[in-house]
């Protein structure tokens, strides 16, 4: 190590001998490590300088001799300090403080800049006039010294730090104002040494990205400022990458180092959790966009710093030692929020090449702007307004929207598993969706999960209906259709009969009326691939993993396109939509594998899996009529008939479109003709099958009618603005008029805060008896399909049953499984019932574990649901219940339902004397030989049930028999037998905990690992896409070196 | 340009146009079918209920026979349901193929003063008859297999002091559910009711209607039940009195549920018989139809008119136009479709040359082309009505758990044909066989029976044991 000069106070600061002072000396500290071509340059740059006291020290990091040589050819006074046995810049740099160096500034440089001849003199200069711990110059491009490259650094609490300017950003002297930064590039920076030396120099285990902003946050806690000078000039190459191995994820760790080392407590109490969810946040996207690396790196950047706590601790007590500032005083230098997050929309959205980015900048400098906020800000508002109370209360339990459980960990499981309990008990799989609904549930909370399936469909439709038209060029068009989606009282009808069916329908549709018309390609939207086949999939599938009958709009949808194509004799693109609608199906069925397995399997063993999809229903399911129909007349209120008046809004386009227009326009109302269609044709009885919820059906006609109104503005805009006035421009103010008018209902539908859903639900009236009592049991539910408490099946026209297991139904029994296991059991003895066949209901049913039969009437008990909302249960079935011997109707609950409880019930799981079902072949052997002696044991739900179980005994088991139960008694398994002619009996033995498991299969899993695996992939891909359009890669570092 | 966009508007609105011409405004919506709801007993696995009678000390001790006309050994169930506090007890009997068994219903609920049961048979062709005995006679009357909202008693009387009548009307809820019943007595000393009176479910009460309607000649019962279903019973008892000395007996008929536009009552005599016939409407009166149906004879009808609620007592001893006929049966019709409810009492005094005692049962509402009849040895009867007016019916007669049939034979349309129990024995005075008979016709008819032994008259429907056809279907 050699010595420098000593600072010689008298010497002239200036070449002209302007602006006097005394002259400080400088060393300049070059770290090098194995230097390229333009290391010549950069020694050049050092010794033209025309500041007049300089001395030249050169850290030689890479050893060895040859620097020295280069050096000396150059610079032959210039110090050279071996530093081979450091690692990385910061270490390197920090040899300075073990050198002999009396120069009171110290200029740190890396090897790989080239300075201004008076970059040094005007960094002294303002060092000296700005009284500035740290000053740095302005960095620019090596090879173009008009493109900016620093300016200073914005920091974050979290240690992250950004550019000033924008990548590439010409210089034209926009940044050349002496100002306050955070943080200053480690690649030229002037400090004090006595500064330097106070507070440690670098971090040295920041060997290369980071150390800059650690340095200047500790100097700022020293009370030093941190500036930039943008009169000195700095050409920096920086291709650090190119020269280190290992860079990438280094910053992220260091960034966390900053943090943990220099952050007060309070700030780190508060900033460490949001740091963590941010980490989370961006390892889910690095996750989806298959960048494992970085994913990697922000795992590592964790843990590289918990096996560093107790250094970290010692670092922490040593800057202690040096500060001299308030830490609030230091956070208010810092950037709100988190200038990553700030960087990355800011980066993408600022391009102007990039759809979205090209989209919001359009939006924002168009005249609709504001007219489109004000909409959306409308439409909000009247959502919000309208749903106050459901957002305030959450939807009652009625209908589709049960109880999610409780907790969205039982709901996963329950999605986990392979066995439903409703019905008699059958292997499948739950909706995807609902373990979706799950895991959301355990984050956000069962409560808000619940309000989000209700109201969420709503907003995802809305914000579908607005993208319908997105690439016809209109925000008026957009803003038109927004409204007649609003309009169309499907959404609202659909959360008053609380419909999944219906609002799932209504949040697919216009998705997937966009993608089927993107693959068809006809103006205006244009050809682009293959996405758009993959768009139709994802729609498709999303909807059935919430509401598997809405795979059926697939059909409906594209039926009505073919057809609307044809008669506009406009058949363009008409192969692509049939091609795009057969792979969209296929891929959907994948990405729903598991559902999609279990109606194949369903198929392939001949069961009735179309009941999946009708909830039910049968036909004639709803006797609706035409005029209902068409007016999306659905509800248990009549809706009002100034509905009527959207009429001219919607048919404007047709009678007046041109172009493009009017073929979408036929396009559409083909659409909106196949889906009234459909249900007027399952209404009048003409399908031999049944159909699914009216709602549903009527979904793709509600886009399609909200998009002809946009259409019609999109007519107004091309065809009739620069025609003559004529009879067809009358129809606009009509039209407008028209819609305000048909507005008027909908807006009606508010007054109750919850679009007329009903308060409450069955839970507070229905006198259940709790399973943990006398053990497990089953609920019968008998009604119309629109009023019972999950989708049923079938038992006569317009009425269905089902059986859910213990109290009221959960969301996990809503869904139809492919499977119905015994079911038909259920249905015969029910069958048996009402045709007044038997008279000892409650012993058959009581063999299969029904405890209660209930008879439903209406959708929420009174007085939430009045008497003329009921569908009556035919007297006749009300006659026989009450003639069963064995049945007791419990007076005095509720007007809407008629409730039964089972005298002869046996639990569903039971304890029984050996020897309980001797002589019973077959359910109906119960009437006469009915199960007695039986104690109700292992009460609960689920895939796993354990409890005590008197030694000794059979366990009786009333579901459907599946070899994947097993019973182990005190860790021993138990011998199953056939029982009762269709149920299942383990004998006990003399044990006395028993637990009954249920092993799904490995199938199953497998089916939900591909279909994970698939849903990955394509969110990968999407996200790909989507990033690669948005120019640029997603985990761009924000490190300036 | 406009031609397509013409053809277009064309299309959409003729889409339109069908769809409101070929719209149906209501559905008819298909549910599974069920068997017509008829009073008439029917053997077809379903449950019996017996109003029952009275415990071990009382004037009308009931018992049970089961008949089981199957194949097969059955083992019926009998739930015992009492007037007292007690829960009900249940107890099984086995009767074997073509075989009965009595039950001694009274000995199985000692503490309670009137019993009721429920027998749950599983099995078809088994039916349940219940037996009384009192010190003034015997009955025998079969059990109901169905509850009912509304029952009528058409007929009673309650001169105790006078004549030694007696009346008891049996309330009996088979099913859980609490029945709450409004009852009224049509006398002829006036109106008097009982509002909301509840039977607890399982349960029976008896109420005494000799003191509730005093000394009346003729008491019309009728019991409404605003819920609950219920199945009703009147005992009667002849003890003999001035100047009724030489008429006693015991009879005990189940109520006629529902009533009937058209009914039918298969054995009457003409000597003996009184036909009441009660309109239970509250409101409108009934032209009623009393049609003759007598072996060889075609007569025009005897028409009543009954008003609202009322009662019509026929005495066919006194209608010079039957005066040529002994045995006849006959078929009530409302012409106005409303329901009305008709019974039969038959009184014969001692002293003559016919068995002396009471008897009495109510109108078959339904038909059907099998019946059993169980044969009370040669005393008994069966009667055969083909109702239908344009029909024959080829009729069989065999006995169960026997290849052979006794008889075979036509029965035209309106016609009657009565087979002695003697045909089913050796033909003997005494014969002690008691088959189960089992009559097959090739459409619809009627079957009642009667018996007359020693002491006591009984008159009871025979019980349907094939496809129902209620009497109003035919008409």
């Amino acid at each position: 190590m050699g010595a420098t000069d000593d600072v010689d106070t008298n010497a002239e600061a200036g070449p002209n001998g302007q602006g006097r002072a005394v002259t400080p000396l400088v060393t300049v500290v070059v770290v090098a490590h194995e230097p390229g071509d333009w290391f010549s340059a950069t020694l050049d740059s050092l010794v033209t300088q025309d500041y007049p006291r300089l001395n030249l020290l050169v850290v030689d990091a890479s050893g060895g001799d040859q620097l020295a040589g280069r050096v000396r050819e150059v610079t032959p006074h210039a110090s050279i300090v071996n530093a081979a046995d450091t690692r990385g810049f910061a270490e390197a740099a920090n040899v300075v403080l073990e050198t002999e160096i009396n120069s009171p500034l110290l200029l740190i440089c890396h090897d790989d800049v080239a300075l201004a001849p008076d970059a040094v003199r005007m960094l002294v200069t303002e060092s000296l006039r700005s009284n500035a711990g740290i000053i740095g110059p302005k960095l620019v491009d090596w090879e173009n010294p008009h493109r900016l490259q620093h300016v200073g650094l914005t920091v974050d609490r979290f240690g992250d730090a950004v550019d000033v300017v924008e990548p590439g950003e010409l210089d034209q002297q926009q940044y050349d104002t002496v100002t306050d930064v955070f943080a200053i590039p480690s690649a030229c920076l002037l400090i004090h040494r006595k500064l330097f030396e106070a507070i440690g120099g670098f971090d040295p285990l920041m060997a290369h990205r980071g150390e800059d902003v650690d340095l200047c946050w500790r100097a700022q806690l020293a009370g030093a400022r941190v500036m930039v000078a943008p009169d000195a000039v700095v050409r920096h190459r920086q291709r650090i990458a190119d020269r280190v191995d290992s860079l990438a994820g280094i910053g992220y760790r260091h960034r966390l180092r900053t943090m943990l080392v220099n952050s007060s407590r309070t700030a780190l109490v508060i900033g460490l959790p949001i740091m963590m969810l941010l980490t989370l946040g961006e390892g889910i996207v690095a996750l989806f966009a298959l960048r494992l690396g970085h994913l990697r790196n922000l795992v590592v950047g964790w843990t590289w710093n918990f096996t560093r706590l107790g250094e970290i601790r010692r670092r922490r007590q040593f800057t202690r030692g040096s500060i001299t500032a308030a830490h609030r005083d230091v956070r208010a230098l810092q950037a709100l929020g988190s200038v990553r997050i700030n960087a990355f929309v800011r980066n993408r959205v600022g391009r102007g090449d990039s759809r979205l980015a090209a989209g919001i900048v359009s939006v924002m400098r168009t005249g609709t702007t504001r007219f489109v906020l004000l909409t959306w800000a409308v439409v909000a508002l009247f959502v919000l307004f309208g749903s106050r109370g459901l957002i305030a209360d959450g939807p009652a339990e009625v209908g589709d929207f049960a109880t999610l459980g409780d907790s969205g960990a039982d709901l996963v499981t329950n999605w986990w598993g392979s066995w439903h309990d409703r019905d008699l008990g059958s292997r499948g799989t739950l909706a995807s969706g609902l373990g979706l609904a799950g895991f959301a549930a355990m984050v956000f909370g069962v409560g808000v999960v619940r309000t989000l399936l209700v109201l969420g469909p709503v907003l995802v439709g809305l914000v579908g209906i607005w993208w319908l038209l997105a690439d016809i060029g209109s925000r008026r068009a957009q803003m038109a259709a927004l409204g007649g989606y609003v309009i169309v009282p499907l959404a609202w009808i659909s959360v008053a009969s609380a419909s999944n069916s219906g609002l799932v329908g209504f949040a697919v549709a216009p998705f997937l009326l966009r993608a089927l018309l993107r693959v068809q390609a006809a103006a205006p939207f244009g050809r682009t691939k293959p996405l758009p086949l993959l768009g139709v999939a994802v729609v498709v599938a999303l909807g059935a993993m919430f509401a598997p009958a809405s795979a059926l709009l697939l059909a409906i949808v594209a039926a009505g396109l073919m057809v609307g194509s044809i008669v506009a004799v406009a058949a363009a693109g008409l192969h692509r939509l049939v091609l795009g609608t057969v792979v969209g199906a296929v891929v959907a069925a994948l990405l729903v594998l598991p559902q999609t397995l279990d109606v194949v399997r369903g198929l392939v063993d001949g069961k009735d899996v179309w009941a999946v999809f009708t909830d039910g229903r049968s036909a004639p399911h709803s006797g609706l009529g035409v005029v209902e129909i068409v007016r999306f007349d659905i509800g248990r209120d009549t809706y009002s008939p100034l509905g009527w008046f959207l009429a001219p809004a919607v048919i404007l386009s047709l009678i007046a479109g041109r172009s493009w227009r009017f073929d979408l326009s036929v396009r559409l109302w083909a659409v909106a003709l196949c889906s009234w269609g459909s249900l007027f044709a399952a209404s009048q009885g003409w399908l031999s099958f049944g159909f699914p919820d009216p709602a549903l059906l009527l979904a793709p006609a509600a886009a399609a009618v909200a998009g002809l109104c946009g259409l019609g503005v999109a007519t107004f805009e091309h065809d009739l603005r620069p025609a003559r006035f004529g009879l067809r421009q009358i129809v606009v103010p009509v039209a407008l008029v028209g819609a305000v008018v048909a507005a008027l209902p909908t807006v009606y539908l508010t007054h109750s805060g919850r679009w007329d859903l009903p308060k409450a639900g069955f839970a507070d009236i229905v006198p259940f008896e709790d399973p943990a009592v006398a053990g497990s049991y089953r609920v019968v539910w008998i009604g119309h399909p629109d009023v019972l408490p999950a989708n049923g099946r079938e038992l006569a026209a317009g009425m269905a049953y089902v059986a859910t297991m213990d109290q009221l139904p959960s969301i996990v029994d809503r869904d139809v499984p492919s499977d119905p296991g015994d079911v038909a059991l259920l249905l015969d003895v029910i069958g048996e019932v009402i045709t007044g066949e038997t008279q000892s209901a409650g012993r058959l049913l009581g063999g299969l574990g029904i405890r209660y039969v209930v008879l439903v009437e209406r959708l929420a008990p009174a007085p939430f649901s009045p008497d003329d909302h009921a569908v009556k249960t035919p007297p006749a079935w009300i006659a026989a219940l009450g003639q069963q011997l064995d049945l007791r109707r419990l007076a005095g609950i509720n007007n809407a339902i008629h409730v039964y409880e089972n005298t002869e019930w046996t639990s569903v799981r039971s304890a029984a004397a050996v020897g309980f079902d001797d002589g019973v072949e077959s359910i109906d052997d119960l009437a006469s030989s009915p199960l007695s002696g039986t104690a109700g044991v292992l009460f609960g739900r689920g895939d796993r049930i354990t409890g005590p179980i008197p030694p000794g005994t059979d366990l009786f088991v009333a579901q459907t028999p599946d070899e994947g139960w097993s019973l182990q008694v005190d860790g021993v398994t138990a011998v199953a037998r056939p029982a009762a002619g269709w149920a299942t009996a383990y004998l006990v033995g003399t044990g006395s905990q028993a637990e009954l498991t249920y092993a799904a299969g490995v199938e199953h899993r497998l089916s939900i690992g591909l279909q994970l695996l698939g849903w990955f992939v394509l969110l990968s891909m999407g996200i790909r896409h989507l990033l690669y359009r948005l120019s640029g890669p997603v985990m761009r570092s924000a490190s300036t070196t | 340009m406009t031609i397509l966009r013409s053809s277009i508007l064309v299309i959409f609105g003729a889409c339109f146009i069908i769809a409101l011409l070929i719209d149906r405004d209501s559905l008819t919506v298909d549910l599974p079918e069920l068997a017509p709801v008829v009073a008439t007993p029917v053997a077809d696995g379903r449950a019996w209920f017996c109003a029952g009678g009275s415990g071990p000390d009382g004037g009308a001790v009931v018992g049970l026979e089961i008949v089981n006309a199957g194949a097969t050994t059955i083992e019926p169930e009998i739930t015992v349901i009492g007037d007292g506090d007690g829960e009900p007890t249940t107890h099984r009997v086995v009767v074997e193929p073509f075989g009965r068994s009595a039950v001694a219903l009274a000995d199985l609920a000692e503490r309670s003063d009137w019993v009721s049961a429920i027998v749950e048979v599983t099995a078809s062709d088994v039916l349940v008859d219940q037996t009384h005995t009192g010190e003034h006679g015997t009955d025998r009357s079969s059990c109901v297999t169905g509850a009912a909202s509304s029952v009528i008693l058409p007929s009673g009387a309650t001169r105790k002091l006078s004549h030694g009548e007696e009346m008891v009307l049996l309330l009996f809820a088979p099913y859980y559910e609490d029945a709450i019943a409004d009852v009224t007595f049509d006398a002829n000393v006036g109106v008097d009711s009982l509002e909301a009176l509840v039977v607890p479910g399982r349960r029976v009460v008896a109420v005494d209607v000799t003191n509730e309607v005093t000394v009346a000649s003729r008491v019309s019962t009728s019991v409404e039940v605003d819920s609950g279903l219920i199945v009703a019973s009147r005992v009667q008892i002849r003890s003999g009195g001035e100047p009724w000395e030489n008429l006693r007996g015991l009879s005990v008929m189940p109520g006629v549920a529902n009533g009937a536009a058209v009914s039918v009552l298969p054995a009457l005599q003409r000597d003996s018989d009184l036909l009441s016939v009660t309109n239970p409407n509250p409101t409108q009166r009934a032209e009623v139809d009393v049609e003759i149906i007598a072996e060889g004879i075609v007569m025009y009808p005897i028409e009543l008119t009954i008003r609202a609620g009322r009662t019509v007592v026929v005495d066919l001893s006194s209608d010079e136009r039957l005066s040529t006929l002994s045995d006849l049966s006959v078929v009530v019709r409302s012409l106005s479709g409303s329901s009305v409810a008709a019974m039969v009492e038959r009184r014969v005094p001692s002293g003559g040359e016919d068995v002396p005692g009471v008897a009495s049962m109510g109108a078959l509402d339904a038909a059907s082309t099998r019946w059993l009849a169980p044969v009370e040895g040669s005393g008994g009867s069966i009667s055969i009505v083909n109702p239908s007016s344009t029909t024959t019916a080829g009729v069989t007669v065999g006995s169960a758990g026997k290849v052979d049939a006794h008889e075979t034979f036509d029965l035209g349309p309106r016609q009657r044909r009565v087979i002695q129990g003697s045909r089913f024995g050796d033909g003997s005075q005494l014969d002690l066989e008691r088959p189960i008979a089992v009559i097959e016709a090739t459409s619809p008819v009627v079957v009642g029976r009667e018996y007359a032994g020693a002491t006591s008259r009984h008159l009871l429907a025979g019980i349907i044991a094939g496809p129902i056809t209620a009497l109003v279907d035919l008409y």
